[in-house]
C-alpha cells in the first residue's frame, strides 16, 4: 500500500476532521449560542450572518471554521411577553401580526410606542430573571456540553460565541468542561450581562446598549461603539442588528474570534501515568487486585488494571483529571483521590486495603 | 279625507307619519323573498384573459308567489365589467319555495392585474320609466336611490392570477390552528395566497417560502410532541433552502423569512403554539455543515430544483 495513504489514514484515525476536510490546520467550531427572547429559527440566522462575515473577513480558511448554533430558551418569560402583547393588541384593536412586525421589526418598520412599553415592563418585571445572581440555566445545557465534546472527540478546537443571557449558559457550560476540553474551548461574549467570561476571554459590548446599560448592573464595562445611532431602532441589544450591523462591534468581534482560530495542528495530548503498589493492613504486597480511576467530574472509569505478583499496579496514557483511585480484592477495600496534572507526569499512588470487603 | 280632523287632533299627523315609518322600516328589514345561496362568490383564482361561469341558486323563500316582472339583476363595486349574468330567465312568477338557477360569467381581460376585485350582486325592482339605467346586457348600475332590493345581498370576491390560487378563507381560516388549506397542498391557503402576491416575479422565492410554510405547519401540529418537534425542526431545511434563493444578501433572505413568520403567527393560539414549539427546542445543537460545503449544503436544502426554475 502507497505510504502516504498509510500516513494519511493513521492521521486521519486521530484527526478526522483535519485530514479529510483538507484543513492544514486544526479544525474549529464556532457555536453561537443565542440569549432569551430568541426562537431556534433567530437563533440559526444569527449564527448564519455570524458565518458570512467571518467567511468573507481576511485570515480565515473557509475549511477550517465551521458554524453551528447552541439553542437554549427560557420560554416561561418570553411567554409573558407574549400574552402581554395579545392583551395590548385585543385593547387597541390591532392584529396578532402587529405584535410580530414589532418583534421582528420587519420593514418598513416603525418603532409602535405600545410596544416599547411593552417591553419596558417585561423588562422592568424580569430584571431578577435577567440578572446573573439568579439566572436559572435549564437542563439543555448538558445536550449543550454533550454536542462541544463530539466537536472535539473530532480534534476540534470549539470557540463559543454567545450574546446576551447565553453568556450564562457559555460559562456555566464551560465551567463543567475538563481541564483538557477547557483547553481547547474559548469564549468570545457578546453583550455579556454576566461579570465575567469564565476563560477569561474577550468581549463586546456597545456602550449604546441599552439593555446591557439599564438591567445588568453586574455587567462587564461597555466599551465598544458604534456611534450614536441606535441600529436595530430600539435598544441597541439586538446580535443580528446591531452587533452584526455596526461596524466597529462586527468588526471586534470577528477580530476576536480570528485571534483564537489556531495555526497549526496541536501537538497529541499530553498524558500521564499513575503506579503504585496495593498493600494489606499486615504491610504485604497484594497481587490480583482489581484497580479502577474514575474521573470525579462524571464518574467515568477511566480504565482499570490488576497489580502483579509485587502488588504493583500502572496505569498509563492518562489525561488531566482530578481523579478517585481504588483497589480492592475479595477480603479488603481502599482508596485515595488523585491529581493527574496538565503536564506529563508519572504519579504515583499506594493504597492500603482497608478490612471492608468489597 | 276631511282635513278638519288634523285641525281637531293635530297630533294624529305625527301618529300617521310614524306608522307610515315603522311600516316601511318593517319593509326594509324584513328578510329578503329571494335569497342567494350561496350568498357568497369567492371562487379559486380565474386567471387573466380566462373566462369563468360561476351559479348560484336563486330561492323565492317567501310567503307566497312572487312577481318578477321587472326584475334586474344589480352589479355594483370592482367587479362591474368583469362580471355579468348571464341571460337570466327568471319565470315571471316564482311560487313559493320554487328556485332557479343563475349563471354569472366573469370575463378577465389579458391585461388584468395581479389583484382582488370585490364587489356585490342584488336583485332589484324597477319602475318602467326608470329603464335607462339597464345595460343591454341586462344589468344595472345603482342609478336611483328608489330601487327596491328584492333580495339579500350576494357577495362576490374574484382572484384574479395567472398562478392558480385557493380562495381567500378569511376569518374562517384564523379558528383553526392550522387553519384552511382547501387546495390540499400542504400550505394554508391565506398564505398560498400572500406568496403569491408578494413575491409574483420568483417562482423559486414562493417555492422555498411555501417550503417554509408547510414545514411551520407541522411544527404547530406537533408542538406537544418534544420528539416529534426535534424531528420536525431537524428535518426543516427551508431557512437553508432560503438562502440559496437569495444568494449573498442573506439578510434579504431573514426579511422575507420574517415576513412570512409574521404572518403565519396570525392569531393568538398560533403565537402561542409556536413558542410553546420553540420551548421544546432548547439545547438543540445542529451538526455544523462544513463551510466548504455550504453552498451545495444549501442547495440541498431545497427539496424542489430550485436551478430548473427560471426566476
Amino acid at each position: 500500500m502507497n505510504i502516504r495513504i498509510v500516513a494519511l489514514f493513521l492521521v486521519a484515525l486521530v484527526f478526522p476532521g483535519v485530514v479529510f476536510a483538507g484543513c492544514p490546520t486544526q479544525r474549529t467550531t464556532v457555536v453561537y449560542v443565542n440569549g432569551i427572547d430568541t426562537t431556534e429559527r433567530e437563533a440559526g440566522k444569527s449564527m448564519s450572518l455570524l458565518r458570512d462575515e467571518m467567511l468573507k473577513a481576511s485570515g480565515v480558511s473557509v475549511g477550517c471554521v465551521d458554524f453551528t448554533y447552541a439553542y437554549n430558551t427560557n420560554e416561561p418569560i418570553f411567554l409573558d411577553l407574549l400574552e402581554a402583547g395579545v392583551q395590548k393588541t385585543r385593547e387597541l384593536t390591532l392584529d396578532m401580526t402587529d405584535f410580530w412586525k414589532q418583534y421582528f421589526r420587519v420593514a418598513p418598520y416603525i418603532p409602535a410606542k405600545w410596544f416599547g412599553d411593552l417591553v419596558d415592563i417585561w423588562y422592568t418585571s424580569h430584571e431578577v430573571a435577567l440578572n446573573g445572581a439568579s439566572f436559572l440555566l435549564g437542563d439543555q445545557t448538558d445536550e449543550h456540553i454533550a454536542k462541544y465534546r463530539d466537536q472535539l472527540k473530532q480534534g476540534r478546537q470549539v470557540i463559543l460565541v454567545p450574546h446576551s443571557q447565553g453568556n450564562f449558559y457559555a460559562n456555566e457550560e464551560w465551567v463543567r468542561l475538563t481541564f483538557q476540553e477547557q483547553d481547547q474551548t474559548h469564549i468570545v461574549a457578546v453583550a455579556t450581562p454576566a461579570d465575567k467570561v469564565a476563560d477569561g476571554g474577550s468581549y463586546t459590548t456597545l456602550t449604546e446598549d441599552w439593555i446591557a446599560r439599564y438591567f445588568f448592573p453586574i455587567a462587564l464595562a461597555a466599551e465598544t461603539t458604534n456611534g450614536d445611532t441606535c441600529l436595530d431602532n430600539w435598544v441597541c441589544h439586538s446580535f443580528d442588528d446591531s452587533y452584526m450591523r455596526g461596524q466597529s462591534s462586527r468588526n471586534e468581534i470577528v477580530d476576536n474570534i480570528i485571534a483564537l482560530l489556531p495555526t497549526s495542528i496541536p501537538p497529541p495530548p499530553v498524558t500521564s501515568t499513575l503506579s503504585g503498589i496495593v498493600w494489606n493492613l499486615n504491610g504485604k504486597v497484594v497481587p490480583g487486585a482489581f484497580v479502577e480511576l474514575y474521573d470525579t467530574a462524571t464518574w467515568n472509569l477511566v480504565v482499570s488494571t490488576q497489580t502483579d505478583m509485587n502488588g504493583y499496579y500502572r496505569l498509563e496514557n492518562l489525561q488531566s483529571c482530578n481523579c478517585y483511585v481504588s483497589a480492592g480484592i475479595s477480603a479488603g477495600y481502599g482508596d485515595a483521590m488523585v491529581t493527574i496534572p496538565t503536564k506529563p507526569t508519572n504519579v504515583t499512588q499506594d493504597i492500603i486495603l482497608s478490612a471492608v470487603p468489597m | 279625507m276631511n282635513m278638519n280632523i288634523f285641525k281637531k287632533h293635530p297630533s294624529i299627523r305625527w301618529v300617521l307619519v310614524l306608522l307610515l315609518l315603522a311600516v316601511t322600516g318593517a319593509a326594509l328589514a324584513a328578510p329578503k323573498r329571494l335569497v342567494w345561496n350561496p350568498n357568497q362568490l369567492n371562487p379559486s383564482s380565474i386567471a387573466p384573459g380566462e373566462i369563468k361561469t360561476f351559479t348560484v341558486t336563486l330561492r323565492n323563500t317567501g310567503p307566497g308567489t312572487f312577481e318578477t316582472e321587472h326584475v334586474a339583476v344589480q352589479v355594483t363595486g370592482a367587479i362591474v365589467g368583469i362580471l355579468r349574468a348571464e341571460k337570466v330567465k327568471l319565470p315571471k312568477k316564482m311560487k313559493q319555495g320554487e328556485q332557479v338557477q343563475v349563471s354569472f360569467k366573469a370575463t378577465i381581460p389579458a391585461s388584468f392585474p395581479m389583484s382582488v376585485v370585490n364587489g356585490d350582486i342584488v336583485l332589484i325592482k324597477q319602475d318602467d320609466n326608470e329603464d335607462e339605467g339597464k345595460d343591454k346586457k341586462g344589468d344595472t348600475e345603482r342609478k336611483s336611490a328608489k330601487k327596491i332590493f328584492l333580495s339579500n345581498i350576494l357577495s362576490v370576491s374574484l382572484t384574479i392570477s395567472s398562478i392558480p390560487l385557493p380562495p381567500d378563507p378569511g376569518e374562517a381560516g384564523k379558528i383553526d390552528l392550522l387553519g384552511v388549506d382547501l387546495d390540499n397542498n400542504g400550505v394554508r391557503d391565506d398564505i398560498d395566497r400572500y406568496i403569491v402576491f408578494n413575491y409574483p416575479d420568483s417562482a423559486k422565492k414562493r417555492e422555498a417560502l411555501k417550503q417554509e410554510s408547510r414545514a411551520l405547519n407541522l411544527f404547530l401540529r406537533d408542538a406537544g410532541d418534544k420528539t416529534k418537534t426535534r424531528a420536525n425542526a431537524k428535518n426543516d431545511t427551508s431557512l437553508g433552502c432560503l438562502e440559496y434563493v437569495f444568494g449573498a444578501d442573506l439578510r434579504a433572505a431573514y426579511a422575507t423569512d420574517d415576513n412570512l413568520i409574521v404572518q403565519f403567527l396570525n392569531t393568538p393560539k398560533r403565537s402561542r403554539v409556536y413558542s410553546d414549539a420553540n420551548g421544546l427546542m432548547g439545547g438543540n445543537t445542529p451538526v455544523p455543515v462544513p463551510s466548504d460545503q455550504l453552498l451545495a449544503h444549501r442547495k440541498a436544502s431545497c427539496i424542489f430544483d430550485a436551478d430548473s426554475l427560471p426566476n
